[in-house]
């Protein structure tokens, strides 16, 4: 007969979630996070098994003790290696979309523009993460955190968007024919190449759903409208059905 | 000056005392030290210091399967952690020698 598995209060969840994502914001090794989060589940199960508080074993200040434990443990560096592959992430979506629509073409402000956008993003989500994760806000702010930090990407691409139209910079790439072609192989390489290094499928379903659709209508002989609405409605239902799909995954994972 | 202050770095030794006994897991660790009466130190300030000293490596740790919940990490002294523990064990007589003298001595004095 197998032992049941005492389940934490949420409490103690809530603390342990979040200091995994306080760690991980803090880029410390992966596998050292691992050990001490699950050494203090085992901790927290043993001491409400015996009646006691998550203040009685973290202090009175969950923030402070997160430090404490932040450190001691060592920087990982991999880390660092990160920022390039996002932007070259962003740039093979970028790449793949503009190819697609008839044509790559990049000014000054787009080239310089868009990497440094990506890791302000990223540099700015994790300092959020790291504060979210040690900072108790009441449900609305957190409402309202979130709807910023998740419109914030959206934001900044726009901003560059109208910044690109409305400051003329000179055009340093522009692609002909076979070069749109050499820029959508590339691209694809290039998702390709991270979902092989993250070994992750994220890179190769999300711009598959994306640009896929899009990609076989173009090709059909429909009116330029029909177009458009096949291809938001396809993309549509793509989002709802992977979205239903990732839900029942997550869902039957945390019930194991 | 507070009591935790005062017990940053005896803690260590407290530590490396109780893990010389043998093999033992955080939580087991813990609740010794608080049977021996450090009662007013949070449990979990021990794992800030568990992970320090086997940076240093003065403990080693083994993972071993619990019945329930995950897996249980369980520390023991290496050499260097045993010749610490010598180490703290002099600096403590002596320092606890001193104290006591001083205390003594103006307890008489009045």
């Amino acid at each position: 007969m197998s032992a049941l598995k005492h389940t934490l209060t949420a409490e103690s969840q809530d603390f342990l979630d979040n200091l995994r994502l306080y760690l991980f914001s803090s880029g410390k090794k992966d596998e050292e996070v691992k050990e001490i989060v699950e050494e203090l589940e085992d901790h927290l199960i043993e001491a409400e098994k015996r009646g006691k508080s998550v203040s009685h074993i973290i202090g009175h200040s969950p923030k402070a003790y997160m430090e404490q434990l932040s450190n001691e443990m060592s920087f990982d560096f991999k880390w660092i290696s990160y920022l390039p592959i996002i932007v070259l992430g962003v740039f093979a979506y970028i790449l793949l979309g503009d190819s697609m629509r008839g044509g790559v073409q990049f000014t000054l402000l787009q080239v310089v523009g868009y990497p440094a956008v990506c890791i302000i993003l990223v540099l700015f989500y994790l300092k959020m993460f790291k504060f979210l994760a040690s900072t108790k806000l009441s449900k609305t702010k957190t409402m309202i955190t979130t709807f910023i930090l998740g419109s914030l990407p959206i934001l900044f691409f726009l901003a560059l968007l109208f910044a690109n139209d409305a400051y003329k910079t000179p055009v340093v790439i522009k692609l002909g024919a076979t070069g749109n072609i050499i820029a959508a192989l590339v691209a694809i390489a290039i998702f390709l190449g991270i979902a092989l290094w993250s070994k992750t499928w994220f890179t190769i379903v999300i711009p598959t759903m994306l640009f896929l659709p899009e990609f076989l209508i173009s090709l059909t002989s429909f009116e330029k409208e029909t177009k458009a609405i096949l291809t938001i409605s396809v993309l549509f239902v793509t989002l709802i059905i992977y979205n239903v799909y990732t839900f029942k995954k997550a869902k039957k994972e945390s019930r194991i | 000056m507070s009591n935790t202050q005062m017990l940053k770095g005896i803690l260590d030794g407290c530590l490396l005392a109780i893990i010389n006994e043998g093999e033992v897991y955080g939580y087991e660790l813990a609740e010794k030290l608080e049977s021996y009466g450090f009662q007013q130190t949070s449990e979990g300030t021990i794992y800030p210091l568990l992970i320090r000293m086997q940076k240093e490596e003065l403990v080693t740790t083994t993972l071993k399967k619990s019945t329930a919940g995950p897996r249980r990490k369980y520390y023991s002294l290496t050499p260097k952690g045993e010749e610490e523990l010598q180490a703290f064990i002099e600096r403590w007589n002596q320092l606890s020698r001193s104290v006591d003298h001083i205390l003594q001595k103006r307890g008489s004095g009045k």
